[in-house]
């Protein structure tokens, strides 16, 4: 009982967040709507036994990349920060239609299925804890996490290079 | 937490409350407890601050209210921040400046529930408690920007930059430098990191090797830069932005900032106190009374070693703050991570 | 009834067509990567849901390259926006068409 609340809540306030990101008008109401969205996404990790993830989803998204966003947003200033919704794309109303239809055919599924994939409860001792998330990291995981640093070195030589290019122009 | 918890069923009377209602009790009380030592320490603080700021510039600081030394001074401070009208500038982004002093103060009043004050004294004794402080004090870096953002006043937009900057860039010298304790205790929760360190002071980490020592300090400077203040005040420089990002703040809204501004310089020596100086563990036998005094006390004469920092040194231009951080302290942390790590292997026997 | 997989695989394509809506309908080049960032973060909550439901914790470590591979690409990206930004005064995509004209 207690965790559906728990899942409905965060769950829905997660999808309105998301919503709410893809219509508003200003970049910037649009950036603290994610925000919004991801907070409520560690909550639905915490709710998947995943405190790991729940904790990182925060220091990584909240603290860290949308940190970025709002910094980008607030450098560019003035020219990203309304846009006129009316001037939408020929794409709009299908898009518009998709998230309606998939929450309206995914619910008939689920209606569909009264008994659908309850999970074997309740999770292991230490499941996604930190100890058993870096021990499949360190071992069989091991050269995806690797590759994973070489894809992050890339990352910051790439806005590194990026950014060092205006700076000798000007 | 659970003394609370379990305080509320023998007031209430055993099995009248359901444990759930009982959780909930039991979290808002802490909630409330650690929003009242977030005040409190702010009252002293400012106190502290002005104090020691008269001792350092040879005057003697606020002498007036209270019979001691101005000892209600904050006091009367705060009586008069509250009677101030509240302005919320008219071109001001209306919600966002509302919201913005709320996520401040939220975000450090969520990371004190992991900081373990004494044996089983601990809101929440989280398994990743380090971690999850890291997360919850990142959300401060979102209220500067929003602040910053909503005034739509040049001087706080820049104030707010430099602070999403600065503060992004001084988390990873800070998490980096606490690296290597966790690797000494194996364990991410607040209290075993403190219990790790107990018997003695040479069991504290910041003395455990000198890459510790060197990595508590790295984590002393960094901590400076994150709660903003000098030598790496270039968020609310006053000679150059009036006050960064709070500049269009007034009354109570300015108060959460204040409030949250020192109850961060708190959280972080706290941080310091639990993870390098051994917590509530000191070196005087037979005084064991009050292991949560010990804490305090260290924590606060970290509080003070910030203060008699921010009233000696000069401001740092923007290009050495980051220069110090990306080119000097990231390295060193590096360096120091790795040196504990094989001083872990050549003398350290494990269980 | 109690809540399972089937939830939660709802929810991650709510939130991923949201995602999706938001890339095909924003003319703004910002809120496109943050719909991205959402459509990364519904795959994210699927790989959670699915680990859950095995009982292996391998999908944790999917999900934290996702969230390496996220950061990369905010990075790189917010990066060449500035960039555009630099040259063109403007992030819309509709005024970055010059390699179909």
């Amino acid at each position: 009982m207690f965790e559906s609340v728990c899942f409905y809540l965060c769950g829905g306030l997660m999808l309105l967040g998301g919503i709410m990101t893809v219509a508003s008008r200003s970049a910037v109401a649009s950036a603290v709507w994610l925000i919004f969205a991801f907070l409520n996404a560690a909550g639905v990790y915490a709710l998947l036994s995943a405190p790991f993830l729940a904790i990182l989803q925060v220091l990584v998204y909240a603290g860290a990349i949308m940190v970025l966003f709002l910094f980008v947003i607030m450098m560019l200033h003035g020219p990203v920060m309304n846009e006129d919704l009316r001037s939408r794309s020929r794409w709009f109303w299908p898009a518009l239609a998709l998230p309606l239809a998939a929450i309206a055919g995914s619910a008939v599924t689920l209606l569909g299925r009264a008994r659908g994939g309850a999970f074997p409860a309740p999770a292991p001792h230490g499941f996604g804890r930190a100890e058993q998330v870096a021990a499949l990291l360190l071992d069989r995981y091991l050269l995806a996490f690797e590759l994973i640093s070489i894809v992050l070195l890339v990352a910051i030589i790439g806005a590194l290079s990026l950014g060092l290019r205006e700076g000798r122009r000007t | 937490m659970e003394q609370v918890t379990a305080l509320f069923a023998r007031i209430a009377g055993a099995g009248t409350l359901s444990p759930q209602l009982l959780l909930w009790l039991g979290a808002l009380t802490m909630a409330l407890i650690m929003a009242l030592v977030m005040a409190a320490c702010a009252i002293v603080f400012t106190w502290a601050e002005r104090k020691v700021a008269g001792f350092i510039q040879s005057r003697y600081g606020p002498m007036r209210v209270g019979r001691w030394h101005g000892i209600a001074q904050p006091i009367a401070d705060m009586l008069k921040i509250l009677q101030k009208e509240d302005i919320i500038p008219a071109d001001a982004d209306r919600k966002f400046f509302i919201l913005a002093p709320f996520v401040l103060f939220i975000g450090s009043l969520m990371a004190w529930a992991a900081i373990p004050f004494a044996p089983g004294f601990v809101a929440a004794d989280l398994d990743m408690g380090l971690l999850y402080i890291f997360a919850a004090s990142s959300l401060v870096t979102i209220g500067i920007l929003m602040s910053g953002w909503a005034s739509n006043n040049k001087w706080s937009l820049y104030g707010a930059a430099r602070g999403a900057a600065q503060i992004v860039s001084y988390e990873i010298p800070l998490a980096l430098a606490v690296v290597p304790v966790v690797l000494y205790a194996g364990s991410l929760n607040m209290t075993d990191i403190v219990v790790a360190q107990q018997g003695g002071i040479w069991k504290w980490f910041a003395l455990r090797n000198p890459f510790l020592f060197v990595s508590f300090l790295i984590y002393f400077l960094a901590s400076i830069a994150e709660v903003n203040r000098t030598p790496f005040d270039l968020p609310e420089t006053e000679s150059e932005l009036v006050a960064g990002y709070h500049t269009e703040y007034s009354g109570m809204r300015f108060a959460f900032f204040f409030l949250a501004e020192y109850a961060n310089l708190f959280l972080v020596s706290c941080i310091a106190t639990a993870v390098f100086l051994g917590g509530w563990g000191h070196p005087v036998p037979g005084l064991n009374f009050a292991p949560a005094l010990v804490f305090l006390a260290k924590a606060v004469l970290l509080v003070l070693a910030q203060i008699w920092i921010r009233w000696t040194l000069p401001r740092l231009r923007v290009d050495q703050l980051m220069h110090v951080c990306w080119k000097v302290m990231i390295p060193l942390a590096l360096v120091c991570l790795a040196g504990s790590g094989v001083w872990m292997l050549a003398f350290v026997r494990f269980a | 009834m109690t809540i399972g997989l089937t939830h939660y695989l709802v929810l991650a394509t709510a939130v991923f067509l949201t995602g999706l809506s938001g890339v095909l309908v924003r003319r703004n080049s910002l809120i496109v990567l943050m719909s991205i960032e959402l459509m990364l973060c519904a795959g994210n909550i699927v790989f959670a849901a699915f680990s859950r439901w095995l009982g292996d914790a391998s999908g944790h470590v999917f999900v934290l390259m996702s969230f390496a591979v996220a950061a990369a690409e905010a990075a790189i990206g917010l990066a060449i926006l500035v960039e555009i930004h630099r040259l063109r005064r403007s992030v819309n995509l509709d005024d970055l068409k010059t390699l179909t004209e």
